[in-house]
């Protein structure tokens, strides 16, 4: 078991920068995800903590060793492939000792670590097995056992279930969490799949463009993330985002205004332009705004097209006098809202309602940088509240 | 008759050489333009695959040692 830290790791090819300026400092025995969209960096940044790669400045550090300039095999870590790697000519057992034969262990060493490896992924009983005749997961668990018998500091893992098919990923997501608690050592864990870095690890690394976003547990990416592109990264579907101006008043956007005193925040001023941004779950229908402790004043929209996804319903909510625009990567456009409700909502298309957004799940990111101002604005006017909940009220 | 030998003479003398002439020029412009190019370009891939397979093969031998 070991920490991993890197310095100021850049790597760069000709005038591509891959990655940038990268300081992580992952702590002994954590689980941590680097994700990101494809080509942001993550998986450079773990070939240069393997050692696959050299990085073109900055120190790696793993344990209290400098491992910059050491080859793959001095570093002590082991590394799990996305295209699992097994060789075809082998059966599971020669596969498993593979990287102990080749560093001269006895036989009697070897039998007793793929003996354990095998116990801890399931493998028993299939050790004369060739690859051919197993499963995708299978496979897979080949490869964790053949990194496991290594019993490195660290464990790297290249997105390994991308290959799998959906049930089967979401089955393995479970086990490698299982082989952590068990193992109890490093893992970095190269994902673009954010639902399975939510589940398994201990701090998300969001990664965009070669540069480091955000670091922290999963949940505080969530509901405080650093920036507009993390929030909008992390959580599926996506959170809304609507550009407003910050008035005397509070916050005004095309289509709604949202009460509250610029004073409290800090940072900007009257005239600035912010990003208003809100999950699905966090927009609820006018009649339930006396349930929320603190609410916007009702937003007058049109339904547009439902999604029934079994245990909820998404709703896309178009936004009255909002003109269509130029929105970020992944994000909706700013004329329109994504609720999510009970699937027993007897919502339908082209149905005029009026909406209320939590103020307290509420986050505002600067217009032009993109970094968060604030998460979740209790401020907001007591009026815009109470006529939310007369509204509320007067449907009853 | 003489003058009609010679003229004969002169003139296959004439295309011959002009055939031969053209043949080495256009020998020349294809060796410059065609065969020398078409060679480094051969030699040049060659190189190249021989790197990239040389790249190959360090990069499984060094994703070998971390199996």
């Amino acid at each position: 078991m070991a920490n991993v830290t890197l310095e100021h790791v850049t790597k760069s090819y000709e005038d591509v920068v891959a990655v940038d300026d990268m300081n992580l400092d992952i702590r002994d025995g954590e689980f941590v995800c680097l994700v990101g969209p494809s080509g942001c960096g993550k998986s450079t940044t773990m070939e240069t903590i393997a050692g696959l790669t050299k990085p073109t400045e900055g120190t790696i550090k793993i344990g209290d060793r400098d491992v910059t300039k050491l080859p793959p095999k001095d570093r002590g870590v082991a590394m799990v492939f996305q295209n699992i790697a097994l060789f075809p000519h082998m059966d599971v057992y020669d596969n498993i000792s593979f990287g102990l034969r080749l560093r001269d262990y006895d036989k009697e060493e070897i039998d007793r670590r793929v003996e354990r490896a095998s116990d801890i992924v399931q493998l028993e009983g299939m050790l004369d097995r060739m690859p051919e005749e197993m499963s995708g997961g299978q496979r897979q668990r080949v490869a964790i056992a053949r990194a496991i018998v290594r019993e490195p500091d660290v464990f790297l893992m290249d997105e390994p279930l991308a290959n799998l098919d959906a049930k089967l990923r979401v089955h393995m997501r479970t086990e490698l969490q299982r082989l952590h608690k068990q193992l109890d050592t490093t893992i970095i864990y190269v994902t673009h799949d954010q639902a399975e870095a939510m589940t398994m690890s201990d701090r998300i690394a969001v990664i965009n463009g070669g540069e480091l976003q955000q670091i922290d547990p999963p949940l505080t990416c969530y509901n405080e993330p650093t920036n507009r592109f993390v929030a909008g990264f992390i959580g599926s579907p996506s959170m809304n985002m609507v550009d407003c101006e910050l008035t005397p008043d509070g916050l005004e956007s095309d289509s709604f205004a949202v009460d509250l005193d610029p004073a409290t925040l800090s940072g900007t001023g009257v005239g600035d332009h912010v990003a208003l941004g809100i999950r699905p779950e966090d927009v609820y229908p006018v009649e339930k705004a006396d349930e929320l402790t603190a609410s916007t004043a009702p937003i007058e929209v049109t339904t547009d097209v439902l999604e029934p996804m079994g245990d909820e319903i998404f709703v896309y909510l178009k936004l009255e006098g909002a003109p269509e625009d130029e929105t970020m990567e992944g994000e909706r456009s700013s004329n329109s809202l994504l609720m999510s409700v009970d699937p027993d909502s007897d919502i339908a298309e082209d149905d005029q309602i009026s909406v209320v957004l939590d103020a307290s799940k509420l986050h505002l990111f600067d217009g032009d940088s993109g970094d968060a101002i604030a998460h979740g604005i209790v401020d907001i006017g007591a009026a815009a509240a109470d006529s939310a909940v007369a509204e509320s009220e007067g449907g009853d | 008759m003489a003058s009609t030998v010679a003229l004969v003479y002169f003139g296959g003398m004439a295309v011959l050489f002009f055939f031969w002439i053209y043949g080495i020029v256009s020998f020349g412009l294809d060796l410059k333009n065609k065969i020398v190019p078409g060679a480094r370009q051969y030699l040049r891939g060659r190189r190249k695959l021989k790197e990239k397979r040389k790249q190959e093969k360090e990069q499984e031998e060094r994703e070998q040692q971390l199996y």
